[in-house]
């Protein structure tokens, strides 16, 4: 079942911006305009999980300073969506898709305490998929095509750079606070974690090629995408939770072992 | 998009770390990397991006919601069944 996401409020304060309109050829607006609906959904849907996370940090007695910033995010996230749909409007096109109507909520880990259950769900999200997110921003801010999507590409950026370090902040915080037996909880989770994010990501190597224009409008360039998750997973994410105490670079050797047999 | 550029893209992933406090992989090492992965046409790095598009043909794009995968974090996974009988 879906349902019908319309994000068509944002016509009555779209700014003009020049998204690369009058460059691109028909075919390459197809694409440009298919992956920004597509973000436009993913990024709406995203805010859900940092609304699931809000309910995990008051019960894990996070301070009320972090449950704010989440709850903030949980705004942010719907923002980069109405900013995705401002892209859709000056590309002539509606900002309207369908989205699934129904998604899957954060891991509730019914199995560990309440800060263990917070602290793997904030590594998947900030230590993981928002860093992630700040190195594929990034990436595409670096060849946007005008200074316009720069802009755009800019303000997400730096509200993903504030997710991701929620993920670090909160581990460092945890490296600190909680005792071997709950550390080791969490590391249990580690095999988990990667597993989901090589299965997230590893679509992006199947997307068809297309024309750098079109790349530098938005249009995904999925093997260069591929290749920057696989640097970030294995020179920061993995390091960075290693640096931490938690044994990284075994759990990502399980999750490629797991999910090896499936493949073949 | 040129190893340069994906240089930088990894490169401010890892500055988010940095700030947080947590060591860092070598950035010199990192370039190397890079630059031996934009030889061999990037996404045939040994270690994991084929392994894991042969995942994707088998399994499809679990997770994404029948869309290429962005920005926006998916939900975090539930602990896997082998992982509790481990611990049991």
């Amino acid at each position: 079942m879906t349902v019908e996401l319309d994000f068509s409020h944002v016509r009555r304060r779209a700014r003009s911006l020049d998204v690369g309109r009058a460059v691109l050829e028909d075919h390459e607006r197809a694409l440009v305009i298919e992956s920004w609906r597509g973000r436009m959904v993913m990024e709406y849907s995203s805010a859900r999980v940092f609304g699931d996370l809000v309910g995990q940090a008051m019960r894990a007695g996070i301070s009320p300073r972090v449950v704010a910033d989440i709850a903030r995010m949980a705004s942010e996230e719907i923002e980069h969506g109405e900013l995705c749909a401002e892209v859709l409007v000056n590309l002539d096109a509606d900002p309207v898709a369908s989205a699934p109507e129904l998604l899957p909520p954060a891991a509730p880990h019914d199995d560990a305490s309440p800060k263990v259950a917070f602290l793997r769900n904030v590594l998947s999200i900030g230590c993981a998929s928002e860093t992630v997110a700040v190195a594929l921003v990034e990436g595409e801010r670096a060849i946007a095509l005008t200074p316009d999507l720069e802009r755009v590409l800019t303000r997400i950026l730096k509200d993903e750079i504030g997710h991701a370090r929620l993920g670090w902040s909160s581990l460092r915080r945890a490296a600190a606070d909680l005792g071997r037996a709950e550390l080791d909880e969490v590391e249990r989770y580690l095999p988990s974690l990667f597993e989901h994010q090589i299965r997230h990501y590893g679509p992006l190597a199947a997307l068809p090629r297309t024309t750098e224009r079109a790349r530098r409008a938005g249009a995904p360039d999925g093997r260069a995408q591929h290749a920057i998750f696989w640097e970030t997973l294995e020179t920061v994410i993995v390091p960075g939770l290693e640096g931490a105490g938690l044994a990284a670079t075994r759990a990502l050797e399980r999750a490629l072992e797991r999910a090896l047999p499936r493949a073949s | 998009m040129s190893g340069d550029e994906r240089i930088r893209a990894v490169r401010a992933a890892a500055k988010v770390a940095c700030v947080a406090g947590v060591a860092l992989a070598a950035l010199g090492a990192l370039r190397a990397e890079a630059a031996a992965a934009e030889r061999e046409e990037a996404a045939t790095r040994e270690s994991g991006a084929s392994r894991s598009e042969a995942l994707f043909r088998v399994d499809g794009n679990q997770g994404c919601i029948g869309r290429p995968p962005t920005w926006g974090p998916p939900a975090p996974p539930p602990l896997a069944q082998c992982d509790r009988e481990v611990a049991s």
